[in-house]
């Protein structure tokens, strides 16, 4: 079996990603990293973003208003350490991202350009015509090819963390090009492999959100953090979940029902005068409400309600929404210049994770986490939007260089126990290849999953419905164990991919279903109809989400406050 | 059905990791697709350079060899496979010359330096005005109008 | 499931087991809305889990899903199926080695991407503390355009000389160059213009614009290339006449 050796590991090759390893050799420009993702790193799902990245910029804002809001959008279950951090070093994030390049929108005076977003008091949001993602991907990613020792694993799927002595050593990741196994030795792994958004049957995310990272140090003991509050996004397309970003909304786009009211205004849903510029777990509920009551449209793909961006003329969509004009008239034959798009909720964040602290530390010595992967918590119960860019590259930022601090004091591994747990890792995978014998198939667990979590886990749960999807995710898993794979090719086999990636996604939906279950209160994106209020007595803390071999085994982590005390949510 | 490409192309300088099936060019690639039968035709215009350079020899060295040979190349001009080669030629030319004119604005950059390009119309007003006056030009000359 | 049924005859490859790529055909039930990729994704879902094909985002911004359609190179998840008849040839993108089914070989377009050095080249940045570069609407304007390049490679299937030349840096890369040269935020014009001058530049495009008329996302990297000769015709006459310290 190939070994390699490298100073530092990150798993995964997006906004976070990257900017870790960026951090990294810039700290010190000898040490050599490894770059280790699944896809090409532009390929990673951060190119899908849309709308923009918050930090503060004008002279208007502050430090402790981008601070308030994140607090309040989080539903007071951010940690409010991380979230000053957050607010203090997003504006030298987003600085350095365009002194690499990056093509921000600008104002007349050449300064950057901010828009208003959702739950943002100011307009703070830096964006880059509506593709904020796809323009910060490709600047880091070229940013990135200027340094020789960030060494590119692309195409490469990481199976197992080598854990010994509760210190992470490296990685056994699957070579996709040949099927080869490769261990990676590195004194410290950085996990940014973004959510699992693919759980769910109707999302925003790619086909490669499937939880990879939060599975692999799951599986080594690490807990999730409170994974059952999953951000409905208010607007995407239906039938495809296509995002159609916030932006609209902070360009001045309204939400109507099927008779053109413009239900956040007229009907109280807590949104005050924000009304499109409230946060996004208030405005899905909103959404879901107004269908449920039977307010909606009927399409061919169901129930939707309708963005109007109509009022916004032509010359303003085509510079600050281009990209939304293109999605839908390609998805779903709208021009939004003439007609306003139909659009429902769907899935699109994850605000729980790998547990980590300010830092990005888990609690096994050398392994970080960083991204959506992660929760620090930097977003509580609910994100705001235009927080999760900036997010990935102050903790990105964060964890690279906290990795290589570690890095330098890290200690030796028992080699004989590493190998064994190599060897054991690629006897499981090739065991696993082409396995015709199992009576399962990928399709059929995934669709089955994919409904089982839209029934226990959409924007209104229950008691009932989400232990069903408890009963239900664990039948499912027990029949992964019987799945059949057709194709023995060693050569890109995708289908090998699949598999591993859908054994991943149970993992995540196991903890999804279990945290969510336990949870008696509404706060933030988790809306139960039984518990209609939020609990700070009793619930003010964060879910931590063990694996067990019997089932997963529940904790709890008490949530930092710091400047602010809870407060009733209302805007 | 693709013809093969160069074998060695978008092959990497760095040793591949598997055995891949070589590359095949683009479907249609030079006459099957109208649009790259054009481009090929476009190239080819060549050939009307090179003739039409052939001839503006002949006429040179016929007018250093006295009125009398002049008459008689001008006299060969008239000839039926000149007069075929001249309507081809001037129709295969303005074709030219029309599509060299739409791209060409486009192609110049924004700005050199500090100097900003001038704006598209501006090329096709040249051209086309250009264009028109050396055939007004060339026709009289062959025509004995002028000279 | 919708009635409507087609035939897609898809390329299969296989290095462990075929000696050159041959074709299968699948016929399944297909749907008005879908695109391309949504057939190939149920093949692979519900009929061959054999077949293997790279896609992600599948809103044509990851650029993972290029593929020969009917011989022309599309980007699968934005081209409707209903634009084509009851039987569709779905291949992996000319001018490519192919690595598995519609897989194809990348580490080249990688290695000619980072040859143009494709990012800002400074000596003197600006201090984090001093806040962004200035950067007027209108210089933003230059390189907003070429900026879009998905890296979906499309170009490359279909650049006539991308087949014929192996060294051609190629349109996205050459775009891409021109972008960061025209950048005002950027100081490397010198140093990559050095490179398109050279081996498999500019100078080796034909202007054929086959590129642009693929490019899903309008870069419209035949212009980029254009331009880029003329502004390299600039940069080899200035240092003809006073070459720069070091020599050429």
């Amino acid at each position: 079996m190939d070994v390699v050796q490298h100073d530092i590991i990150i798993v995964g090759g997006g906004g976070a990603g990257l900017r870790a390893a960026i951090a990294a050799v810039e700290a010190d420009p000898k040490i050599s990293v490894a770059l280790v993702s699944k896809v090409y790193p532009m390929r990673s799902h951060t190119v899908s973003a849309e709308g923009g990245a918050a930090a503060v910029a004008r002279s208007d804002d502050s430090l402790e208003l981008h601070g308030y809001d994140t607090v309040k959008g989080s539903d007071f279950l951010g940690d409010q350490d991380v979230i000053q951090y957050f607010v203090e070093h997003a504006p030298k994030e987003l600085t350095r991202l365009e002194h690499w390049g990056c093509p921000w929108s600008r104002n007349e005076d050449g300064t950057v350009a901010t828009r208003a977003f959702g739950g943002m008091t100011t307009k703070r949001t830096w964006y880059a015509a509506d593709k904020v993602g796809f323009h910060m991907l490709h600047t880091l990613f070229q940013t990135s090819m200027k340094y020789d020792r960030i060494v590119r694993y692309d195409e490469h799927f990481v199976t197992k963390l080598l854990v010994d002595g509760g210190a992470v050593h490296g990685v056994v990741s699957l070579d996709i090009r040949t099927g080869a196994l490769k261990t990676i030795r590195g004194r410290a792994v950085v996990l940014c492999t973004g959510g699992a958004g693919k759980i769910f049957p109707f999302t925003t995310n790619g086909t490669i959100k499937t939880g990879d990272g939060m599975s692999l140090a799951y599986r080594e003991g690490v807990a999730l953090k409170d994974m059952e509050f999953i951000q409905y996004h208010p607007t995407g397309l239906p039938g495809t979940g296509i995002l159609i970003t916030e932006a609209t909304r902070g360009e001045g786009g309204f939400l109507r029902d099927k008779d053109g009211v413009r239900f956040l205004v007229e009907r109280d849903y807590g949104l005050g005068k924000k009304a499109e510029l409230g946060p996004r777990d208030m405005i899905s509920r909103a959404i879901h409400q107004e269908i449920k009551a039977g307010r909606g449209c009927v399409g061919p793909y169901g129930e939707y309600v309708n963005l109007d961006l109509t009022h916004l003329g032509e010359a303003k969509i085509n510079e600050r929404l281009p990209f939304v004009r293109l999605l839908s008239k390609t998805y779903v034959g709208v021009d939004p210049v003439k007609e306003p798009i139909p659009i429902r909720p769907v899935v699109h964040y994850m605000m729980g994770g790998i547990d980590v602290d300010i830092t990005g530390a888990t609690k096994i010595a050398g392994l970080y986490a960083a991204g959506e992967t992660a929760c620090a918590s930097l977003n509580g119960a609910n994100r705001l939007g235009s927080n999760s860019l900036t997010e990935c590259l102050v903790f990105g930022a964060r964890s690279g260089e906290e990795a290589l601090r570690y890095a330098k004091n890290a200690g030796s591994a028992n080699e004989a126990v590493l190998q064994e747990q190599a060897k054991t890792e690629v006897a499981r995978i090739e065991s696993l290849r082409g396995r015709k014998k199992g009576g399962e198939r990928i399709s059929v667990i995934r669709r089955e999953l994919n409904q089982a979590m839209e029934n226990g886990c959409g924007v209104y749960r229950e008691q009932k419905t989400m232990q069903t999807a408890v009963a239900e995710v664990a039948q499912l898993k027990g029949r992964f164990a019987d799945l059949g794979l057709q194709d023995e090719s060693k050569v890109f086999n995708t289908e090998l991919i699949n598999a591993l990636e859908l054994g991943n996604m149970l993992d995540c939906a196991e903890a999804v279903t279990v945290s969510s279950a336990s949870r008696k209160e509404s706060r933030g994106a988790h809306a139960c109809a039984d518990y209609p209020n939020r609990d700070d007595q009793n619930y003010l803390y964060h879910t931590l989400c063990y694996f067990g071999a019997a089932g997963p085994r529940l904790d709890k982590k008490a949530v930092t406050l710091g400047k602010w005390q809870p407060e009733e949510r209302k805007y | 059905m693709s013809s093969p490409a160069n074998p060695q192309a978008m092959v990497p300088k760095a040793p591949q990791k598997t055995r891949t099936a070589p590359p095949t060019m683009p479907q249609g690639w030079w006459a099957g697709q109208s649009r790259l039968l054009r481009y090929v035709l476009f190239g080819a215009s060549g050939f009307i350079y090179f003739f039409a350079a052939l001839m503006i020899l002949c006429l040179a060295c016929a007018l250093s060899r006295g009125p009398e040979e002049w008459q008689k190349t001008l006299e060969c001009f008239q000839s039926t496979p000149s007069r075929v080669y001249h309507a081809v030629a001037l129709i295969w030319f303005i074709w030219v010359g029309l599509r060299f004119f739409s791209f060409f604005g486009p192609a110049q950059p924004r700005k050199i330096g500090p100097m900003k390009s001038p704006p598209d119309a501006l090329f096709y007003i040249v051209f086309y005005a250009g264009m028109i006056v050396v055939n007004i030009g060339i026709a009289a000359l062959l025509w004995g109008k002028i000279l | 499931m919708g009635a409507q049924k087609k035939t897609f005859i898809v390329t299969r490859f296989d290095p462990d087991k075929d000696s050159v790529p041959r074709k299968e055909k699948y016929e399944i039930p297909v749907e008005p809305h879908w695109k391309v990729l949504d057939a190939v994704n149920y093949i692979k879902d519900e009929v061959d889990s054999t077949l293997s094909h790279r896609c992600s985002c599948r809103m044509a911004v990851c650029g993972s899903c290029g593929m020969s359609v009917n011989g022309e190179a599309k980007l699968t998840c934005k081209t409707a199926l209903s634009d084509y008849g009851d039987t569709v040839e779905i291949a992996p993108l000319a001018n490519f080695p192919i690595v598995r089914d519609l897989v194809v070989e990348l580490e080249a377009f990688i290695e000619k991407f980072q040859k143009v050095k494709p990012w800002i080249i400074r000596d003197d940045v600006n201090d984090i503390a001093a806040g962004p570069y200035k950067q007027s609407v209108e210089e933003l304007n230059v390189i907003k355009q070429f900026s879009m390049c998905i890296n979906c490679m499309l170009c490359y299937a279909a650049c006539p000389q991308i087949g014929l030349n192996p060294d051609f840096i190629g349109p996205a890369a050459l775009a891409l160059a021109h972008r960061y040269n025209e950048d005002s935020r950027d100081r490397g014009a010198d140093e990559r213009r050095d490179i398109l001058l050279g081996v498999g530049g500019t100078y080796d495009c034909t202007f054929a614009n086959e590129c642009s008329e693929v490019c899903p996302k309008d870069v419209d990297p035949a212009i980029a290339i254009q331009r880029e000769k003329f502004l390299g015709l600039i940069h080899w006459a200035r240092n003809f006449v006073s070459p720069k310290k070091g020599g050429r």
